[in-house]
C-alpha cells in the first residue's frame, strides 16, 4: 500500500516545489509533460470526444488516461498488475473486453513480467468489423491468437529497448517485428504504430498502439 | 530565481550611489544563497538535535510522512509513473529540495523585510513540529529538533544576510574610482562565511544521521533470545509439500516473505524500550514490556496470512510458523466489556488494524514475537505484532503492535476503513497456480501443474482442475497442516500441443466451493476462479509440416 500512496506524496511535493518555483519568477518551470509531441488533436478540441474510439492521437490519449476515473488505486495499497490497470484505462475498453472474453485477465495478471501492445479503441476501430467478429467468436481460438501476438512474456521492453531491436517472440511463438525510426516505433511489420509508449504498470510495461496486428498464418 | 543571472555580471554600469541606497541590503542572488544556506543549516542541525534521542524526529521525516498522510490523490498516478519503486527516496529528496526552494525564497523576501523572512523560518519550523507530534505515541520532545531547526536557521539567516550588505556589484562612490570596489571584498567574505555554514549544514546532517542510527532496533532484535513454546508444535510433515518444482514452498522464508504496509521507514523499536498497552473499554487496562511479554506462555501456530490487495494469482500471501502470547489471555487479564465488538491493534507509526473481538478469542490470534524461528524481523514488525487467521492482513495484522484497545465497531474506524475498505474483511478461498508459470512454453506430454489453495479458519478440503472447458475433477493435495494454512495441490496432465487454459477452484472446509465471481481487491479481497493460459510444444502458428 505505501507504493502508491508515497508516490502521491512525492507528486503533492513537487507540485508545491513548482508552485514555490513559479512564485520565485522563474518561468522555465511551465509543464507541458506531454510524453509524445503529437500532433494537434484531430477532433474538435473543445468538446472532448464522448466516444473513445474517437481518441487516436498521443495527445489526445494521454489526456484521456490521465482525466480517466481515478478507480481502485485511489486508496490501493499496491500498484495494480497489467489487466486489472487496463480496466481503468478509458480508452482501452475493447481490449479489455477482448481480454475477458479470451479468459486472459489472471494470466496477464499472474505474469512476473510482460511487454504489452496495446490497442486503443481506436485501433479496433480501424479493423475490419468481420475480422474482430470473428475472433470474438472463438474466444481461445482465434481471438487468443491474435491478442497474444500483442504480448511479450518475461521481460518489460521500454521504447528504448525496442529501438534496439528488429524483432521480439510473442507470447503465441510467433515474431513480432519491430522497426524504429526516431522517435517512432512501427510494430508488426507496419501493421501498428506505438502512439503513448512506457506505460508501467506493477508487472507490465504497456505501449499504446494505433492498430490491431495480425499474427502471421 | 530570475534575478541569479544578473549578478555574475560584465562590467559593472557607470557609478551610481543611488543604487546602492535603493537596494536595502546585497543582492537578490546573495540574499537567496543566504536563504538556500539558512535552510540547509536548519535541517542539519534539525537532524543533529534528533540524534540525541530516539523520542526526537527528523523534521525531514516528520513532514516527509505527513505529507503522504494528506496529499491529494489527483496526482498520483504521476508519481507512480514517473518515480516507480524509488517513490521513498524521491520523497525525501523532494522534501529537501522543496526546502531548499523555500529557503532562498524566504532569503530573498528576508533581504527588504528581515522579519517577514524570519517569521517565514518560525513557520516552517512549527510546521515540521506539528508533523513531529502528529505521529502516534508522539511526546512533547519530537518536536524539539524542529524548533532547534528553526532557532538555527534564523540566526544563520540573520547572519549570513547581515553579510550580503555590499557584496552587490555596484561601482564605489565617486572619488574612489580606480581602486577596488568595497563589493569586492565583502562579497568575497560573504561567501566565505556561507561556504561556512553550509560545510556546518552538511556535518551536522550526517552527524544526527549517524548519531540517529543508534536508535536502531537491529541490535536489540539480535540480544533477544526466544524462549521455547509451552507445547511446541511437531515439525511441518513432509507431506504438506507436494513436492513439485515451482510451487511456492509451505513454509515461505522470512525474506521471502510479503511486507505491504503504510510505514516509509520501517519503524526501529528496541525491545528494551517496547511496551504493550492494553486499554479501551476493559475494567483493568495494563501495560507490559517485552520481557513480561516472553516471561508469559508462549504459543506456536503455523498461519498463513494473506493481503486483501493481493489479486487472483497474485503473492500477497505467505505462510509462516509464528510464537507469540494468544491476544485472548491477555484481553481476558484486562476484562473487556460486553458492549466492546471491536479490537483495534495501533502500531509505534499511528497504523491501526481493527477486527471483531471475538476473532480474539475464537482463533489463534496472536500477539507475536517470532516468526520461523527466530525474533521478528525489523520489516515485519520487531519487536511484536498481531497475528490474526481468517481476516485480510489490514484488518487483523498490525506490525510494531504498541497497543491493544478494546472498542466498537461504531466508535472507531481502522486506518483503511475510511480510504475505502472494508470493515470486515474475512478472507475469501482462493486458488493460485504456480506452475506452469504464465504464458510459460511447456513441452508436450507430461506436465505437472501445481499450486497453492487457502481458507484461512475453515481450511481446505477439495482443490479442482478443469482444462479447455472439461468438467472439474479433484486433484490430489498436499496434507492439511491446519485450518490457518494454506495447502499446496498437484495434477498431472498428459498435455497435447497447442494451447490449453488451466482453471482451478477450492472447496473449503465447510463444503463451499470457492466463488466464480470475480471481484477485485477494493473493497474487501479478490474473489474469482483462477484462470492460465498455457503454450504446450511449439508455435501453434507453426504451419503444419508439408510432408
Amino acid at each position: 500500500m505505501i507504493r502508491s500512496r508515497t508516490a502521491r506524496g512525492v507528486a503533492a511535493l513537487f507540485a508545491l516545489a513548482l508552485l514555490g518555483a513559479a512564485c520565485s519568477g522563474d518561468d522555465d518551470s511551465a509543464s507541458t509533460d506531454s510524453p509524445a509531441a503529437g500532433a494537434p488533436a484531430a477532433g474538435s478540441p473543445d468538446a472532448a470526444p464522448a466516444d473513445s474510439a474517437e481518441i487516436c492521437d498521443a495527445d489526445g490519449l494521454v489526456a484521456a488516461v490521465e482525466g480517466g476515473p481515478d478507480e481502485g488505486t485511489l486508496a490501493g495499497m499496491t500498484d495494480d498488475p497489467v489487466a486489472t490497470a487496463a480496466s481503468s484505462n478509458p480508452v482501452l475498453t475493447t481490449l479489455v473486453t477482448a481480454v475477458g472474453e479470451a479468459g486472459l485477465v489472471d494470466t496477464l495478471n499472474a505474469a512476473p513480467a510482460l511487454t504489452v501492445f496495446a490497442p486503443t479503441d481506436c485501433a479496433f476501430a480501424a479493423l475490419d468489423p468481420a475480422t474482430l467478429d470473428a475472433a470474438l467468436a472463438d474466444p481461445t481460438g482465434l481471438l487468443t491468437q491474435v491478442l497474444g501476438f500483442h504480448v511479450v512474456a518475461g521481460q518489460e521492453l521500454s521504447s528504448a529497448d525496442l529501438a534496439g531491436l528488429t524483432e521480439v517472440e510473442t507470447f503465441t511463438g510467433a515474431t513480432l517485428p519491430v522497426a524504429a525510426n526516431g522517435d517512432m516505433i512501427t510494430v508488426g511489420g507496419g501493421q501498428a504504430e506505438v502512439v503513448v509508449p512506457d506505460i508501467q504498470t506493477a508487472n507490465a510495461t504497456v505501449h499504446l498502439i494505433d492498430g490491431v496486428m495480425l499474427p502471421p498464418s | 530565481m530570475s534575478s541569479a543571472t544578473t549578478t555574475p555580471a560584465p562590467p559593472p554600469p557607470p557609478p551610481t550611489v543611488e543604487l546602492r541606497h535603493s537596494t536595502g541590503g546585497g543582492g537578490v542572488a546573495a540574499a537567496a544563497l543566504a536563504g538556500l544556506v539558512a535552510a540547509g543549516l536548519a535541517l542539519g542541525a534539525g537532524e543533529l538535535v534528533a540524534g540525541i534521542d530516539a523520542r526526537m524526529a527528523s523534521p525531514v521525516e516528520a513532514v516527509a510522512r505527513e505529507v503522504i498522510d494528506r496529499a491529494p490523490s489527483s496526482v498520483e498516478r504521476f508519481a507512480i509513473e514517473t518515480f516507480g519503486t524509488n517513490d521513498k527516496l524521491a520523497l525525501v529528496v523532494g522534501t529537501l529540495a522543496l526546502a531548499a526552494v523555500l529557503g532562498a525564497v524566504l532569503g530573498v523576501v528576508a533581504r527588504r523585510r528581515r522579519r517577514i523572512g524570519a517569521a517565514g523560518f518560525a513557520a516552517f519550523a512549527v510546521l515540521g513540529a506539528l508533523a513531529a507530534l502528529s505521529a502516534a505515541n508522539a511526546t512533547a520532545l519530537a518536536a524539539v529538533p524542529s524548533l532547534a531547526a528553526g532557532v538555527a536557521g534564523v540566526a544563520a539567516l540573520g547572519l549570513l544576510l547581515d553579510r550580503t550588505r555590499g557584496t552587490r556589484r555596484v561601482s564605489p562612490p565617486p572619488g574612489a574610482a580606480g581602486t577596488a570596489g568595497p563589493g569586492t571584498g565583502s562579497r568575497r567574505a560573504f561567501l566565505g562565511v556561507a561556504a561556512g555554514v553550509a560545510a556546518a549544514a552538511a556535518l551536522a546532517g550526517a552527524g544526527g544521521r549517524a548519531l540517529r542510527s543508534r536508535f536502531s532496533a537491529a541490535e536489540s532484535r539480535a540480544a533477544v533470545v526466544l524462549p521455547r513454546a509451552a507445547r511446541p508444535l511437531p515439525a511441518v510433515p513432509a507431506a504438506a509439500e507436494v513436492g513439485v518444482p515451482g510451487i511456492a514452498p509451505f513454509v515461505t522464508p522470512n525474506r521471502d516473505f510479503y511486507r505491504i504496509d503504510t510505514a516509509l521507514i520501517v519503524p526501529q523499536v528496541r525491545a528494551e524500550d517496547w511496551t504493550l498497552r492494553v486499554t479501551g473499554m476493559v475494567d483493568r487496562p495494563f501495560e507490559l514490556s517485552f520481557a513480561e511479554l516472553l516471561d508469559r506462555d508462549l504459543v506456536e501456530a503455523d498461519i498463513t496470512l494473506t493481503c486483501v490487495s493481493n489479486p487472483i494469482g497474485g503473492d500477497l500471501v505467505g505462510n509462516a510458523r509464528w510464537l507469540g502470547v494468544p491476544a485472548a489471555e491477555l484481553l481476558d487479564r484486562a476484562r473487556p466489556s460486553r458492549r466492546a465488538d471491536q479490537l483495534v491493534g495501533r502500531s509505534v507509526d499511528g497504523y491501526t488494524c481493527g477486527f471483531p473481538l471475538a476473532a480474539a478469542f475464537d482463533r489463534p490470534c496472536l500477539v507475536a514475537v517470532g516468526m520461523n524461528g527466530e525474533p521478528l524481523p525489523l520489516r515485519h514488525g520487531f519487536p511484536a505484532r498481531l497475528v490474526t487467521p481468517g481476516v485480510y492482513g489490514y484488518v487483523g495484522s498490525t506490525k510494531w503492535l504498541t497497543e491493544l484497545e478494546v472498542t466498537t465497531f461504531d466508535a472507531f474506524d481502522q486506518y483503511w476503513v475510511p480510504r475505502g475498505y472494508a470493515e470486515q474483511a474475512p478472507i475469501k478461498t482462493m486458488t493460485r497456480i504456480d506452475t506452469p508459470r504464465s504464458f510459460e512454453r511447456v513441452p508436450a506430454g507430461r506436465v505437472v501443474v501445481g499450486g497453492v489453495a487457502w481458507a484461512q479458519t475453515r481450511g481446505i478440503e477439495q482443490v479442482e482442475i478443469s482444462i479447455d472447458g472439461d468438467p472439474f475433477r479433484a486433484l490430489e493435495l498436499g496434507a492439511a497442516v491446519s485450518d490457518d494454512t494454506w495447502r499446496q495441490w498437484r495434477h498431472e496432465w498428459d498435455a497435447a500441443p497447442g494451447r490449453h487454459t488451466i482453471v482451478v477452484r477450492a472447496t473449503d472446509g465447510t463444503g463451499e466451493l470457492q466463488t466464480e465471481d470475480r471481484s477485485e481487491p477494493l473493497p474487501d479481497g479478490a474473489s474469482g476462479w483462477m484462470s492460465l493460459v498455457v503454450q504446450v510444444g511449439d508455435s501453434d502458428t507453426t504451419p503444419p509440416p508439408t510432408t
